[in-house]
């Protein structure tokens, strides 16, 4: 069968710098992202002839591609939530692989601070939850951060996890948005701040979660042949591989997520092992999601995940520095965030970030896992491993 | 009475028979005659192997606590003003897991993960009732 191991390459990648943005539409910022990441390649909205988004709502993604002029020969508008942009990332490279098209834009763009739409802590005000499943779920007061915090409950209680080893992992991904500019929230923060903050829904504290932001972002994926020719060093597609979590009919350990369906997949197209991965980007909507994350990819055994978190080792000078931007933690997070992990791992394997304290030094392969929807009742996983030339 | 402004569960061919049997206060689940798999949320075939031949079984109704938020903050209309509840899974004695509040009076972590529950019918609306549990007594 043939892999999608280095048949293309992402050669933009532009992460839209607002995170509030009451006078800019959420298609304007999409598209002002889109520009950017053409830019950069050298590349025009002519060149573009595939092009994918996560629609919310039916024909989304061909709303957004009439805004920016285009007719490409592809469109997806796949919506698995956060982990979208990951899993359209593979999606065109297997359509340039079979040659439907050859330079993919893919964007992202919400304002929910503008528009005032609550995520985590919205509940569902429609009085008629529709039959299957919402009726078995909205009644009882589901709100995302509920269904994250059962996850996190069954693992304190499985393994003895403690809110201070979550709180470690808010802490230092605050500390790499230290070092990004344009970070939501920069000033250094401590465990104790974590834990001592308002609950949310227990064992998850306010800044357990994620903030809110408005935000987009863009990346263009191109052929193997058309990526030598853009201005931008190629970052090559390694590995990639998607999976699955839901409520298994009842029947489920909640505390194993998508990522051990899909990490395997990945490892195995890209040919590495954990060991040799230099740099993380890992869907931190709440700092469980990390925790669980990083034991479902292997990266620790199942239950060791707070003891791995502590001691640094997700920080720049630990084994795995993750989420160097700051993360959904801390950086922005308009409410499917996958597009920004795709974008720091390029620009951390490009050196986008040389000279500063942000650069990951000698950055080879990076990994990146896109979690979309609950973790509780049902989520995608979309782990990713890109590399340099 | 005040009017119940939380969502309602929507009756279907899917899941009809279930909220039946809990508006005459049964807790009954589906369960597959050809591979024999007991599921929750109830649907109109199988999840494992896709049969549509099922049976319902009335369940004990008693099981112990899976896993549980204490919810703070739900902005709402029908939970805002219902903090702090509980949202939580149970594994019923029969070995399926429900979605679920679990009840308490007082002090929510007199709930514990592992703790014995049974299940209460709460007479949402004249039309829907809702399985929920509660600590079990003794």
């Amino acid at each position: 069968m043939p892999s999608l191991h280095r048949s293309a390459a992402i050669v933009g990648a532009y992460e839209h710098p607002t995170r509030k943005s009451p006078d800019k539409s959420a298609y304007q910022i999409q598209a002002e992202a889109a520009r950017g990441a053409l830019a950069e390649a050298g590349l025009t909205i002519r060149d573009v002839d595939g092009f994918m988004t996560a629609s919310r709502q039916g024909m989304q993604a061909a709303e957004i591609a009439e805004y920016m002029g285009l007719n490409p020969k592809m469109i997806d508008g796949t919506n698995l939530g956060g982990s979208s942009f990951l899993a359209h990332t593979a999606r065109a490279a297997a359509a340039i692989a079979a040659g439907y098209c050859e330079v993919v834009l893919i964007t992202y763009g919400e304002t929910p601070i503008s528009i005032g739409r609550a995520i985590g802590t919205g509940g569902s005000d429609r009085q008629n939850a529709t039959p299957w499943p919402e009726s078995f779920e909205t009644p009882y007061g589901l709100i995302i951060a509920a269904s994250y915090a059962n996850v996190a409950s069954r693992h304190m209680y499985e393994f003895g996890t403690t809110s201070e080893q979550l709180a470690e992992i808010a802490v230092t991904t605050r500390r790499h948005a230290g070092m990004n500019p344009g970070a939501m929230f920069r000033d250094p923060m401590t465990v104790a701040d974590v834990v001592n903050s308002r609950m949310i829904a227990w064992p998850l504290h306010l800044l357990d979660c994620c903030v809110i932001s408005d935000g987009a972002g863009a990346l263009v994926v191109t052929s193997a042949s058309r990526a030598r020719q853009c201005k931008t060093k190629p970052v090559w597609l390694l590995g990639v591989g998607e999976g699955l979590a839901h409520q298994s009919a009842g029947h489920r350990d909640y505390t194993t997520v998508a990522a051990a369906q899909s990490s395997p997949r990945a490892f195995a197209m890209a040919g590495v092992t954990h060991k040799d991965i230099d740099h993380l980007m890992v869907y931190d909507s709440f700092t469980i999601t990390v925790l669980t994350t990083l034991e479902s990819l292997g990266f620790c055994k199942k239950g060791e995940g707070g003891a791995f978190v502590q001691g640094g080792r997700l920080g720049m000078d630990g084994q795995y520095p993750t989420n160097t931007d700051g993360g959904g933690l801390s950086n922005n997070h308009p409410g499917m965030r996958g597009i920004f992990l795709v974008i720091e791992s390029v620009k951390q394997l490009r050196g986008d970030f040389a000279g500063t304290p942000r650069q990951v030094k000698d950055c080879k392969l990076s990994l990146c896992h896109g979690t979309g929807g609950t973790l509780g009742t049902r989520h995608s996983g979309v782990t990713m491993i890109l590399g340099r030339d | 009475m005040a009017e119940y402004l939380k969502p309602v569960p929507t009756p279907d061919p899917d899941t009809k028979k279930f909220w039946e049997y809990a508006k005459s206060h049964e807790l009954r689940l589906p369960r597959c005659t050809a591979c024999s798999l007991l599921f929750y949320p109830p649907q109109g075939l199988c999840p494992r192997c896709l049969g549509d031949a099922l049976e319902w079984v009335k369940m004990r109704g008693t099981g112990v606590v899976y896993s549980m938020s204490v919810v703070y903050a739900n902005r709402s209309k029908g939970f805002k003003d219902e903090v702090p509840y509980i949202f939580g899974y149970v594994t019923l004695d029969e070995d399926v897991q429900m979605l679920t509040n679990i009840l308490f009076k007082g002090d929510p972590f007199q709930v514990k993960i592992g703790a014995a529950v049974e299940v209460v019918f709460d007479d949402a609306t004249p039309q829907v009732t809702l399985p929920k549990f509660r600590l079990r007594a003794g």
